[in-house]
């Protein structure tokens, strides 16, 4: 051992250091590569840049079609000799939240040692990373259990069809490292928020406003009458809230409006308080009080939250000190941001999230990403996956 | 007392005609196909023609005087040749004829009472003179509150003796003789964005902001004074994970009396935010003024009632909350209104009217503009 590496950690440490240039250019080719989540031609072109990366590495591949969104993609580094034969999971989307025609609007571009383009740190970075960890490990080998590398394409529209794969993979997994980007400042995620995302619509009766105002019923007033109560179920101490993010109705200015809608964000932190909560938007958004106005309610989409349990925490402490061996210092904090990271966590899977080269901005035009934090991520990383020997997670 | 006759089948048949032609508001080239048509029949029948050219996205507004009269203060007749129904729409309401009724987009409101004025002002321009002198004023953009038309009907109504507007008729034959105020009001709140899952006490929710003020609104409602309240569209926030920035809304209101206007519309304007860091902010105003039934009009309706009476009509009169042309007139020049035939469903895909209403209210208005002086 020297500087409290093994050789074997040694060399792939060292061989990480020497591939920065070959991961912008493989990021470069993602970025530039459109994959809004509801363009699966897009995603699935996303997916085989990555596949040809994995094939030239000599990675087995294995893909779930999907009809609708991109395809699930799998990239196996067996170990035919360990006894925990359950994987380790280095998870990550592909998909970005931007339309169609972005990339080639805003290409893949650095600057001042930050890279800019749609998707560049959620996630492309942290799936670019993922690629050339696996690559080492099947280089250099020091991986106790086989290593997979699940590539998903639908994370920023809540995983419609990724999350049965996900939840699937985290049931068989030994740990799931998940990809999305650390925040800067060095600092990952130690738990996160559930999401339940759903749309009330509310039907009236169209009526001129002026010559027939009372055989009217106003949709939009009944829609004005439930969003105040929506967000009175909001309970920061909790850290439970309500936020109705969209809303729109009616036809013109002179009619009743015979129709409104709203979308409805709800997060929580414990898993135990979702069910009351979603029972309570469902009880508000069903029950209308403006004689006549009916109304609908509709799951749209949901995460999970990340728990902070104890197995997280010792997977943290191993993550920690593996960065300190690549050289940087991390914190965890909670966000009631969601993602993936919840359904695998809900599975009791030990699960990492937000150990992705540093990034901010994420969905807007000023996303970034700190190259420089490329390679020690990727170490980190490398050193976590190859540490993570039997008995080092408590017992879930 | 000499009546044209009119011929119930070869009106129909040439509001068959304009029907067809869609003239929805918001294409001015439709709508000034329907004047060509419009301006060719009364070019025919030998009225003196004025075209108005369209502007800001609205079609052309025609005038038809009577060649007697000029200069003279005279009768005007008011009316509008727009519609709400878009482009297409007669594939879903084609004109077709059920028994007593027709229907067809625009048929009611008021392609019908505009067709029926033609045919009482060309029996006196193919014959005979009136007392007084006639203009027609066909506007173009009625619907979408007359924004391009509206000093044009003022104009021509404040030369005018008096004005017969050809909006439809009410429940079951009546005419118009007081009208709502129409206010209209557009509101824009601004809060401040954030992301609702990891920094959600960061947002100051426009959404939110607006439910209270639409709420407000509605308890101005007040079935007493008959002042109603239509937050009629709404919009507002980006993403459901966004705490939304900004909303919207457009309001309607409708105000039977001016001292209500004056009372109320302030209130409007001045909507206050409930929450710091969120601003309200509110445009617009008395869009139509209130058309309250003076004695001159109570006159004018007295006169028309009894003109009614010798055709055979016991003519009620009524007053409604929607706003037409006549608010314009209505306050200086005696109006009268709903003077075009009977139907209903105006503005849906019902709209129709009865066959039987053609010729006795064109008759009504043949009678009116050969005794008023």
């Amino acid at each position: 051992m020297l500087n409290g590496l093994t050789e074997n950690e040694r060399q792939v440490k060292d061989w990480l250091a020497t591939q920065g240039d070959a991961m912008v250019e493989l990021l470069s080719a993602l970025v530039n590569t459109d994959s809004g989540s509801y363009d699966k031609q897009g995603v699935d072109a996303a997916g085989e840049v990555l596949k040809r990366y994995f094939a030239a590495q000599g990675l087995a591949l294995e893909t779930t079609p999907q009809s609708h969104y991109g395809d699930q993609i799998r990239a196996t580094l067996d170990h035919p000799t360990s006894n925990d034969r359950r994987p380790i999971v280095l998870m990550g989307h592909r998909d970005t939240v931007f339309p169609k025609g972005e990339p080639k609007r805003r290409p893949f571009r650095i600057e001042n040692g930050r890279g800019y383009g749609p998707g560049v740190c959620d996630m492309k970075a942290g799936l670019v990373m993922n690629a050339f960890v696996l690559a080492a490990l099947k280089r250099f080998g020091g991986h106790p259990g086989p290593v997979v590398a699940l590539v998903t394409s639908d994370e920023e529209i809540a995983s419609p069809s990724s999350r049965p794969v996900i939840e699937a993979q985290a049931r068989a997994a030994r740990a799931v490292f998940n990809a999305e980007p650390s925040r800067v400042g060095r600092k990952i995620t130690s738990g996160r928020k559930g999401g339940v995302f759903s749309r009330c619509e509310v039907t009236g009766k169209a009526a001129h406003s002026g010559a027939n105002f009372k055989d009217g019923v106003s949709a939009i007033e009944e829609l004005a009458r439930k969003i105040p109560q929506f967000h009175k179920l909001t309970d920061l101490a909790r850290g439970t809230t309500v936020n109705v993010g969209l809303i729109g109705g009616g036809q013109t200015v002179n009619t009743v409006a015979p129709s409104a809608w709203c979308e409805i964000d709800l997060r929580y932190v414990k898993p135990k308080d979702r069910d009351d909560a979603v029972a309570a938007i469902r009880k508000i958004a069903e029950t209308c009080s403006v004689p006549g106005a009916t109304s609908s309610f509709t799951i749209k989409g949901e995460f999970l939250p990340l728990e902070q349990t104890a197995e997280a925490k010792a997977l943290f402490d191993l993550y920690h000190a593996a960065a300190s061996d690549a050289g940087f210092s991390v914190s965890a904090e909670f966000t009631g941001g969601c993602a993936d990271s919840g359904y695998t966590a809900a599975q009791g899977c030990p699960t990492l999230c937000s150990i992705g080269p540093v990034g901010g901005k994420a969905h807007t035009p000023d996303e970034f990403l700190e190259i420089e934090t490329l390679v020690p991520c990727a170490q980190a990383l490398a050193l976590s996956v190859m540490r993570l020997k039997e008995g080092v997670l408590p017992p879930g | 007392m000499s009546l044209p006759s009119f011929d119930v089948q070869s009106m129909l048949e040439g509001l068959r005609r304009w029907v067809e032609i869609e003239s929805p508001t918001d294409v001015p080239e439709a709508v000034n196909r329907m004047m060509d048509a419009a301006e060719a029949a009364y070019g025919e029948a030998g009225a003196r023609l004025e075209r108005v050219p369209g502007r800001d996205g609205r079609g052309d507004h025609l005038v038809a005087r009577s060649p007697w009269g000029e200069g003279e203060a005279g009768i005007l007749i008011l009316s509008h040749l727009d519609t709400v129904h878009p482009i297409g729409f007669i594939e879903r309401l084609p004109f077709r004829v059920e028994g007593d009724i027709a229907f067809g987009p625009g048929i009611c409101d008021m392609k019908g009472g505009v067709y029926i004025a033609y045919e009482a002002f060309r029996s006196f321009l193919a014959r005979r003179r009136s007392a007084l002198p006639v203009t027609h004023l066909i506007v173009s953009d009625e619907e979408t509150g007359s924004t391009t038309s509206r000093h044009l009907i003022e104009q021509e109504g404040k030369r005018a003796k008096y004005v017969l507007v050809t909006e439809a008729c009410r429940d079951g034959g009546k005419v118009v003789t007081a009208r709502k105020g129409v206010g209209q009001f557009e509101m824009h709140i601004r809060g401040i964005a954030s992301h609702s899952g990891s920094r959600p006490q960061d947002g100051r929710s426009a959404v939110r902001e607006l439910a209270h003020q639409i709420l407000e609104l509605e308890g101005l409602n007040d079935t007493k004074t008959g002042v109603s309240v239509t937050v009629g569209v709404v919009r507002g926030g980006t993403r459901p994970n966004v705490i939304p920035e900004e909303a919207h809304a457009e309001i309607d209101m409708r105000l039977p009396t001016l001292a209500l206007a004056e009372a109320l519309i302030p209130k409007v304007l001045s909507a206050k935010a409930h929450r710091d860091g969120v601003k309200v902010s509110v445009t617009g105003g008395l869009n139509r003024p209130p058309y309250e039934k003076t004695p001159k009009i109570a006159a004018l309706f007295a006169h028309a009632r009894k003109l009614a009476a010798e055709i055979g009509i016991d003519l009620q009169d009524v007053s409604t909350g929607g706003g037409s042309d006549g608010n314009f007139t209505a306050p200086f020049v005696p109006t009268l209104d709903g003077l075009g035939v009977e139907g209903q469903g105006a503005h849906t895909d019902q709209e129709q009217i009865l066959i039987s209403s053609l010729a006795p209210r064109a008759t009504l208005l043949f009678r009116l503009l050969a005794t008023l002086s």
